[in-house]
């Protein structure tokens, strides 16, 4: 912790070799860090409800994700358009891990905990706000709420679900269709509650 | 053709963005403080084998020779190693990824401020120097990601020194591990799997490190053997270590290591690790065979204790305090014999057994001292050495004297998990005194 021959401690701010935010931001600038923390900030938010959807526990997984993001902004390599997705797979890391680390709720739901009374929908989420779905999505319970944005957002296979969470392949496919009867299920219940509404 | 359900799900919310939760950016913003980092002086004092014999000397009248725990009541405020450090090593910035110089090629996993890396630069030669001219074990053990040990740790040593940070960097990272490089899982992006990263963070599942533990997502990677390092470190059994081992966002020495790095976003930071010279007190019985030769047993008392500091502007200072009961066999031969006193050398053997331990971290932040729960550490392995020493003994009391006995040790490797001066330096130089009763001789 030393440097040179004086003893003292420099804080050395370090530059990327560019000017732009990321650049600073890497660098310790704080005011390019509020820039990029405003550029994807609601996004992020958005990401991390989807996983955790208690607000008080969002916050503080983004607030874990963010510091993570600002301490490896300087091994980032990637131009402007792929710092979104870097950050979003830290914000899905965090959110997965905080989900983990909970002991009363479990990761993921026995394959017994929801009856397997819904009819095989497919849903169909044409023309359904974004934030409606966004809020169904958030409504699914959290087992099969986990499975299924892994597969459907983060574009996961089953196997590899299977393999990040511990559970059989099979369980993955399972918990994946019963999400996908739920979110389906509401869909239709919204649409029918649309029309009656007209 | 009617687009897939999910392409359409993923098309709606591919923009989805909602209100951030109130009050983040303060929360995240007072945890990065960039261009605020105050400077810290830290003046190191080198510990000498003449200072340890002087300790020795004053182990006569007082046994003690590690700090008790007020000590650390009275560190003042980011200057940790005012009474017991080693001299530190200067070092090229390495923060964030890059070196000092601005046109430094990018290193993948280049240790930064709470990156990860799995590749770790050399020791410079004036620390190296500077750690042998101390006399002292000054290893600096960088920090990696594997998990450290508990008290009921699992048998299996698996692979380390992750570098979180090439979880999110498009280089192929390379996985630095205790016995084989392995490389992680990489998807068609060239990003780190969700399963490595947890292997990386910590799965839950145990895993041992005889080095010293690294931190998650922000310290680097590992080194091989002592030298400086340019990123956090932890001792195993530390808060810190356990921490990350078991990843709970409500751990308060979590959270305390993650404002610290944050804290620290900006600034070099490094780990030293210090092991203090060891003094063994021993009740001693010797059996003489003949007028020169005298078998030795007995009980031994060793304490070992270790520092470790991490940090830059803002830092830990961790102590872990070791407690071993050990039981000698050698053999004496005695050059000079008189009433009151005796010269002799030695060799022979101990087998020692950690009988307590503790671990405690002193979390410096922008001024403010906190001090982290004291855990329990134990070192499992029982601990054989050899040894060779010269003697010199004062008599007290018909046979009986007040020895001390400088000498060479040379402790077995034994796959022991925790970080301490029997591991690090397995041959080193060796200090015991003692009260020892003669048995068999006539005549005195």
């Amino acid at each position: 912790m030393r440097n040179g021959q004086n003893g003292n401690l420099d804080v050395k701010i370090f530059g990327r070799g560019g000017d732009g935010p990321v650049s600073r931001a890497a660098g310790g600038d704080a005011a390019a860090m509020k820039s990029l923390y405003d550029a994807h900030v609601r996004y992020l938010t958005a990401v991390c409800l989807r996983y955790v959807p208690s607000e008080d526990e969002a916050k503080d997984v983004l607030q874990e994700a963010f510091i993570k993001i600002f301490s490896s902004l300087g091994t980032f390599r990637g131009d402007e358009k792929a710092l979104r997705p870097w950050m979003r797979r830290i914000v899905v890391n965090e959110s997965l891990m905080y989900l983990r680390s909970r002991k009363k709720d479990p990761l993921v739901f026995g394959e017994d905990s929801i009856p397997d009374s819904l009819p095989d929908l497919e849903p169909e989420p044409e023309d359904i706000p974004p934030d409606v779905l966004q809020e169904m999505i958030r409504k699914l319970p959290d087992g099969y709420r986990t499975i299924f944005n892994l597969h459907v957002f983060e574009q996961k296979s089953h196997a590899e679900i299977a393999r990040m969470l511990g559970i059989r392949e099979n369980s993955s496919t399972s918990q994946f269709y019963r999400a996908r009867n739920l979110l389906a299920s509401m869909i239709r219940d919204y649409r029918n509650a649309q029309r009656l509404e007209r | 053709m009617r687009k897939d359900w999910k392409d359409e799900l993923r098309d709606s919310l591919e923009d989805f963005q909602v209100a951030e939760p109130e009050g983040l950016w303060e929360a995240v913003g007072s945890r990065v403080n960039a261009g605020r980092i105050p400077l810290v002086r830290r003046i190191l004092v080198p510990l000498s084998v003449a200072a340890a014999a002087a300790a020795a000397l004053f182990l006569i009248v007082r046994p003690a020779v590690s700090p008790s725990d007020d000590a650390f009541g009275v560190i003042p405020s980011g200057d940790l190693l005012t009474h017991n450090s080693v001299e530190g090593a200067s070092g090229t910035s390495v923060n964030n990824g890059s070196a000092s110089s601005s046109d430094a090629t990018p290193v993948p996993n280049e240790p930064g401020s709470g990156l990860l890396s799995d590749s770790q630069p050399a020791l410079d030669a004036q620390t190296a120097s500077r750690a042998e001219q101390s006399g002292i074990n000054t290893l600096v053990r960088t920090a990696d990601t594997q998990i450290l040990p508990s008290v009921d740790a699992q048998p299996e040593a698996e692979a380390s020194g992750k570098d979180d940070a090439s979880a999110y960097t498009e280089e192929k990272p390379v996985v630095a591990d205790m016995g084989e490089d392995r490389e992680c899982d990489l998807d068609e992006e060239g990003k780190m799997d969700f399963e490595e990263y947890l292997r990386i963070e910590g799965d839950g599942a145990p895993k041992r490190s005889g080095r010293t533990v690294g931190l998650m997502a922000m310290a680097s990677g590992a080194q091989k053997s002592g030298s400086a390092s340019r990123n956090y470190g932890a001792l195993p059994g530390s808060d810190i270590a356990n921490s990350l081992r078991n990843l709970s966002y409500e751990d308060p020495a979590y959270k305390r290591y993650s404002s610290l790095v944050a804290s620290n976003i900006g600034d070099e930071v490094s780990t030293e690790c210090t092991h203090r010279q060891p003094v063994r007190i021993s009740l001693e019985a010797e059996f003489m065979i003949g007028e020169k030769l005298g078998i030795v047993s007995g009980l031994a008392y060793t304490r070992l204790v270790s520092d470790l500091t991490s940090g830059g502007g803002n830092s830990y200072h961790t102590v872990q305090k070791l407690d071993y009961l050990g039981i000698p066999l050698g053999l004496n031969f005695h050059m000079y014999d008189s009433r009151w006193l005796k010269l002799y050398t030695g060799a022979g053997a101990m087998a020692e057994k950690c009988v307590s331990g503790s671990a405690r971290t002193v979390y410096s932040i922008y001024g403010e001292d906190t001090r982290g729960e004291r855990l329990r550490v134990m070192d499992e392995p029982v601990v054989f050495s050899l040894d060779a020493s010269v003697g010199a003994g004062i008599g007290l009391w018909k046979g009986g004297s007040l020895f001390f006995e400088p000498g060479l040790t040379w402790h077995i490797p034994d796959g022991g998990e925790l970080d301490n001066i029997y591991r690090d330096r397995p041959l080193n130089f060796s200090i015991s005194v003692g009260l020892r009763s003669e048995f068999g001789r006539k005549g005195r």
